[in-house]
């Protein structure tokens, strides 16, 4: 090439769309390059990934970077009764790009050691801009979980969308101001695979 | 206002070549849209960054999508067919054309012909070495030899 355009040119709009991999391999050509993967721009094609290695200590991952980041313990006193974070029924990951932070949700039903759950919902919401956990309780009837749920939690529009037992209705919750909302009607024909959301608008 | 497949417009390149359009097509690009909406554009609206060459295969690409817009999301036969249009309309131009055509759709901003040029650039580097980019891109390596070993080593998985 001739005349390369290199001040005009959107290389980030480009690059953004390589494979991982050879993002990846083309940190090494200059040091802009270098903290590419990690822009705001490139985490909103590639997204995040969550993980749980113990109880009350957990890990978020950027698989396109490989960088991880440790959450502060969600508790400090030692498992004497259930908590969202030890067997958590729902647990969500929820990105807000535009503002570069990120929420964990974990929400279950409170019991006292070997005991039934006495009908308090407990949801505990880590804030990645705070640094820190916040815990509400609400009342929730009659939510039922299956195994299924874990995996089927979406975020959408500010709500963490999860789907509930047998499609039957969706649990929302708006991860900023900590309220849940049950969305019911016909869900239709649909596959646990996230296609979901799109039924719903 | 005339309906848009109707009204005309006149687009006019950077090396004056001028092009007659219909409005659906002019509408096709973001900046021209918003020109038509401030009612600027009485007479040939110019466009000081892009050359006739280009400027007549963005018009070439506006039209099809125009013209073959798949009927609505559900359309798949639609969207397919259009994509395989994509794919070989793209296959007649070297990569000093794609960049151009880059730059030229960032300016007149149509998002479907920047994303389809950027995959196709995206593509054609994906297997290259990070010495092949910096040429290609004449991108200047500002690390040290022993910086750049560095990197390397952090991001092996990613040169195997």
């Amino acid at each position: 090439m001739d005349k390369p355009k290199v001040a005009l040119f959107p290389d980030k709009v480009i690059l953004a769309r390589l494979p991982v991999k050879s993002l990846l391999r083309f940190k090494s050509v200059c040091k802009s390059w270098y903290r590419l993967p990690s822009d705001n721009y490139f985490t909103a094609f590639i997204g995040s990934e969550l993980g749980f290695p113990q109880k009350g200590l957990y890990y978020v991952c950027n698989p396109s970077t490989r960088e991880y980041r440790k959450l502060p313990k969600s508790r400090e006193r030692p498992v004497t009764r259930f908590y969202p974070d030890g067997e958590a029924t729902l647990v969500g990951l929820a990105c807000d790009l535009t503002r570069n932070k990120f929420s964990v949700v974990m929400a279950g039903y409170h019991r006292s050691f070997g005991h039934r759950p006495d009908g308090t919902f407990l949801c505990l919401v880590f804030d990645s801009e705070t640094n820190k956990w916040s815990k509400f309780v609400s009342a929730q009837q009659e939510c039922s979980f299956t195994h299924m749920s874990k995996n089927l939690v979406v975020f959408v529009n500010g709500m963490l969308h999860c789907l509930m037992g047998a499609f039957s209705y969706i649990l929302a919750l708006d991860v900023e101001h900590h309220v849940w909302r049950k969305i019911k009607g016909k869900l239709g024909p649909i596959l646990p695979n996230g296609h979901l959301i799109n039924h719903l608008t | 206002m005339a309906s848009s497949s109707t009204n005309k417009f006149v687009l006019k390149s950077n090396d004056d070549v001028s092009f007659e359009v219909t409005e659906a097509v002019a509408r096709e690009f973001q900046v021209i849209a918003h020109i038509i909406d401030d009612d600027c554009a009485k007479k040939a609206i110019p466009l000081s960054n892009v050359t006739g060459e280009i400027l007549s295969k963005m018009i070439e690409y506006g039209k099809k999508h125009i013209e073959e817009a798949p009927v609505d999301e559900e359309d798949e036969e639609g969207k397919k067919k259009l994509q395989i249009w994509d794919e070989e309309f793209m296959k007649q131009f070297n990569m000093e054309i794609v960049f151009q055509l880059i730059l030229a759709s960032n300016y007149l901003n149509n998002k479907g012909l920047l994303d389809l040029t950027c995959c196709t650039v995206a593509d054609h580097i994906k297997d290259m070495t990070p010495d092949e980019v910096r040429t290609l891109f004449n991108v200047k390596n500002d690390y040290t030899t022993e910086e750049e070993e560095e990197i390397r080593k952090e991001n092996s998985w990613a040169f195997e």
